[in-house]
């Protein structure tokens, strides 16, 4: 026999309350003055001593009704099979805890590693628990075991949380694989985690958890919170020696239930503190903030933008990586020089490129019969223009250049009847002749790909018209990047070993049509250039967890080794990288679990009850068919007409 | 089937229901007067024998008393109304031929009152009322009372003051500690000259044996003995539902019992007691009459009657 409710037992004691009463207070039976006694002391003896025989019974019959009173109370099961089986409904669970950004809310994590150890309390001898840690993904910490000291010691070693962004999904559904596998039916997930809004609702109801998985959501989250978060960074990851410094912006935004109406934003730049501004934030609860501090000189620089004023310190700094490379080194190869200078060929080019004095580019001009091997290795573009046919040697050293990774823009004019051998293997097409219009007629850009890199930043619309236009036959491996209103191709691209070639039909002067008076043609020449010059422009910013490139996990600004080198053969390089935590993080709103049960429960779970209700329910069904409720009423009943007897007997 | 206790009582009813009232000893009881207490029980008691107590005055002058308004006219003084101009009716003392002693136990088991009236109480209204009837039969009338020796002693008399003198010793009688009945009938036969009425009231709780006998040498000095035997109610029938220390009255004795064990075995013991007691009365040729202080005390005053009836 087993009892459902055995503390209850205890109320045993409560049996010897009237024989404590019966031997504390034995009082004496009212005192009667009677005229005389001698005819009562004649009466038999024997009904005295029955009389005390009575009162013991009636000790006994009145501490058997309590007796069976705390017994009934104590829900005896006594059908022993049926108890062991209730005993030994083993089941699997596992216990998620996340250990992310919006955990380290000062109270938050302590408090979930205590329900975290309720929880491993509350497991039976023969249950097994496995334990996930959702921080900037989800791991498990410890498989399927059923010796709660071990998961006791793995849960000790969460000292604290992750800057990792929430995913609720993602360790949900590592729980839900791994009750996949798990040994007994009864199955049962418990997340601990402070619910935030921006978490709960990217569970959008298209995943449910399996059938029969059991949910128990654990809110530890705290409902009135301060925080101030830097929200966002603007600052160009590359910028280019000598152009003007874009300013740095910063938006500083409150995202606690309760409002912050100060806060100072500070901001340092390889690690020393340039300069402060104080945020209100009386009316708003953000603000765009702009630092006055110019970035200057080369190399990297690493930014970091603070805000004080809160409780909550791990989300208050943003970090950002800047480059200052130097200028596109660009080698302008005029095969018609002129000493007029609309005439010549490189005049319009180089005025677009900046001429190597405010642009990004470094502009060095040159004719063919000058260009020597130094001028084309120290160039990472080299420009064509109007260029006839060159020398085998100039020809190898640019096909060697091309194939290195140079690039190579060839714009023919008038001169360039033919294409010296060796550079005709890296064109994308070869010179058909050119074609010159009836006057008044005049070709026009009427297709481009917009999805190639070197429009993305232009304008589709062209309205420049060409008099005169090379015919080019594009190669198999070319890809046309352009064509004219005649389906003929405008500009070809082609890649020969790591460099790009671009060969256009179109002249870059003024001698064929008007396309350098056009607005279109700088951002075009810019595009172009920076296109051929193809520099490393790998990202800058990386979020924590971003595991594509490496493991981040914490918040700040690391080095992280460069592909492009790698790929160059240079190794061993590394650039500056700044890792953020998700922005989402920040934000302390709370969402209620019944929004989470809504959108992960599967349907078919609607009659599995949590297991504390289906062990209440099947006591109830093995304790039903007993009926020992109304025995042991019966028996209480006629206990109670004989303890109504004896006591009328013994004390009337 | 009635008990014996039952039918005994039964026998003392009063003569008539109308005159049961007066006699009723819970409203007897509320009356503190005893003369008046008396005077009611006898006049209800007579209102069913008579048609009218008052018969006239006797022809030996004994006393005046100030005229009241209803009083005969003849009875005036009429020569002293001259002398003194004021209005005294003249009282004559009736001759008699019978002497009274009543012999009342004030012993402490006499002090028991299951109800309003304890026996003692009782006893002294059946004395006060027999005495008060007595005195209006023109008989003398005396009292003792005793415990276990002699109390109080009145010699008989039949003047009217007497009868005052005796019904204040009433009221100041005091209970006493045990019963000894037999020193002081003894001590009452001594002093008993001429052939009287001996009315002895009590519980015969202790000694009733040598009570007994004394009374058996009273009737063999020639007097007359009637036994008013006084029990309570719950003496009798044992009216006790809830287990009790029972404590003897005189002895302070205890006995702890439950009365619904014991009930069967004390009747058995009370009605032997009764029936020995009655038995050996009448062996003595002592008039025995058994009163029960939940009924009239009628018993008592009709035993006197009969017994007066057969002129003893």
């Amino acid at each position: 026999m087993v009892f459902l409710a055995p503390l209850l037992l205890f109320g045993l004691l409560a049996a010897l309350i009237p024989i404590a009463i019966h031997l504390i207070r034995r009082e004496r039976p009212p005192k009667v003055v009677f005229g005389s006694i001698r005819f009562l002391k004649n009466t038999p003896k024997k009904l005295i001593l029955f009389q005390h025989i009575q009162q013991w019974v009636l000790l006994l019959l009145r501490a058997l009704l309590i007796s069976l009173l705390v017994f009934a109370f104590a829900r005896p099961l006594l059908n022993q099979s049926l108890a062991k089986l209730l005993d030994a409904d083993p089941q699997s669970a596992v216990l998620v805890v996340d250990a992310t950004l919006s955990m380290r809310y000062p109270g938050v994590f302590d408090e979930a590693i205590d329900e975290a150890h309720e929880f491993l309390q509350r497991l039976g001898p023969g249950d097994e628990a496995a334990i996930v840690v959702l921080d900037e993904r989800a791991t498990v910490l410890i498989d399927f075991t059923d010796e709660r000291a071990a998961l006791m010691r793995v849960l000790d070693t969460l000292e604290e949380p992750s800057f990792g962004s929430t995913n609720l999904r993602s360790g949900l559904a590592l729980a839900d694989e791994m009750l996949a596998a798990a040994s007994f039916e009864n199955r049962s997930i418990t997340l601990i985690s402070d619910f935030q809004t921006t978490a709960v609702d990217e569970l959008d109801g298209s995943w449910k958890l399996a059938r029969g998985v059991a949910f128990t959501p654990v809110d530890v989250g705290v409902e009135a919170t301060q925080n101030l978060t830097v929200a966002d960074v603007r600052v160009p990851s590359t910028l280019v020696e000598g152009m003007q410094a874009s300013p740095v912006l910063a938006r500083i935004r409150s995202t606690g239930t309760l409002p912050i109406e100060r806060a100072q934003a500070t901001l340092l730049v390889d690690g020393d503190i340039v300069e402060r501004i104080d945020v209100e934030l009386t009316d708003v609860s953000e603000k765009v903030v702009e630092f006055a501090h110019a970035l200057t000189g080369s190399g990297e620089q690493g930014i970091e933008i603070r805000v004080q004023g809160d409780d909550f310190v791990s989300d208050n700094s943003r970090f950002a990586a800047v480059t200052i490379e130097p200028k596109v080194d660009v080698l302008v190869v005029n095969g018609e020089a002129s000493s007029d200078w609309f005439d010549d060929e490189a005049h319009w080019f180089e005025l677009a490129s900046g001429g190597g004095v405010t642009g990004p580019f470094s502009v060095t001009s040159t004719v063919p019969n000058l260009l020597t091997p130094e001028l084309i290795q120290g160039s990472e573009v080299v420009v064509l223009l109007n260029v006839g046919a060159l020398g085998l040697q100039q020809a190898r050293e640019l096909v060697d250049f091309v194939r290195s990774g140079g690039g190579l823009l060839v714009a023919p004019g008038d001169q360039a009847a033919e294409v010296t051998a060796p550079l005709d293997s890296i064109l994308p097409g070869s010179l058909a002749g050119s074609q010159r219009l009836r006057a008044g007629d005049y070709r026009v850009i009427a297709d481009l790909d917009r999805r190639h890199p070197l429009f993305t930043g232009l304008p589709v619309e062209w309205s420049t018209r060409f008099q005169r236009v090379w015919t080019l036959t594009p190669k198999e491996d070319a890809v046309t990047l352009m064509r004219f209103d005649d389906a003929t191709p405008a500009l070809l691209e082609t890649r020969a070993g790591e460099g790009r070639v671009l060969l256009t039909a179109m002249p870059l002067d003024s001698e064929w049509g008007d396309f350098p008076l056009q607005p279109l043609y700088l951002p075009f020449v810019h595009e172009t250039l920076d296109y051929l010059a193809a520099r490393p422009s790998e990202p800058s910013r990386y979020l924590v967890g971003d595991s594509g490139v490496a493991n981040f996990r914490e918040v700040g600004l690391s080095r992280l080794a460069s592909e492009m080198q790698d790929q160059r053969g240079g190794g061993g390089q590394t650039r500056l990288v700044a890792i953020n935590a998700d922005i989402n993080e920040s934000s302390l709103a709370s969402a209620s679990v019944e929004s989470v049960f809504d959108a992960i429960i599967n349907p078919e779970n609607a009659s599995l009850a949590p297991r504390e209700v289906r062990t209440a329910q099947r006591m109830i069904e093995l304790e039903g068919p007993q009926r020992l409720w109304w025995w042991v009423l019966s028996l209480i009943l006629l206990l109670l007409l004989a303890e109504t007897l004896v006591s009328n007997r013994t004390y009337r | 089937m009635p008990t014996k206790t039952e039918t005994e009582a039964s026998k003392s009813k009063a003569p008539t229901e109308g005159a049961a009232n007066f006699l009723d000893p819970s409203i007897l009881a509320g009356i503190d007067n005893l003369e008046l207490r008396a005077r009611v029980a006898v006049e209800g008691f007579l209102s069913g024998l008579h048609r009218s107590p008052h018969r006239g005055f006797s022809v030996e002058f004994n006393d005046y008393r100030h005229y009241q308004r209803g009083d005969d006219l003849r009875h005036v003084d009429w020569k002293l109304y001259a002398r003194s101009d004021k209005l005294y009716i003249k009282q004559y003392e009736d001759e008699t031929n019978t002497r009274c002693m009543i012999a009342l136990d004030t012993s402490a088991s006499m002090t028991y009152a299951s109800g309003g009236m304890s026996k003692l109480d009782y006893g002294i209204s059946v004395a006060s009322a027999l005495a008060y009837f007595i005195m209006r039969q023109r008989d003398a009338v005396g009292l003792i009372t005793f415990d276990d020796k002699l109390q109080e002693f009145l010699p008989a008399r039949c003047r009217q003051p007497h009868l005052m003198h005796l019904l204040r010793l009433l009221t100041q009688v005091s209970p006493g500690d045990q019963t000894n009945a037999a020193s002081p009938l003894s001590d009452l036969a001594a002093t008993l000259t001429k052939k009287s009425l001996v009315l002895l009231i009590s519980d015969l709780l202790q000694g009733e044996e040598e009570t007994i006998a004394t009374l058996r040498n009273l009737r063999a000095m020639g007097h007359d003995v009637i036994v008013l035997h006084v029990m309570d109610d719950a003496e009798l029938n044992f009216t006790f539902d809830e287990s009790s220390e029972f404590i003897d009255s005189e002895t302070r004795e205890a006995f702890i019992t439950t009365p619904a064990s014991v009930r069967t075995a004390y009747l058995e013991n009370v009605n032997a007691y009764l029936a020995e007691c009655k038995k050996q009365c009448q062996r003595a040729g002592v008039d025995y009459c058994l009163l029960n202080t939940a009924d009239p005390i009628d018993s008592a005053l009709s035993a006197y009657l009969s017994k007066r009836a057969r002129g003893f």
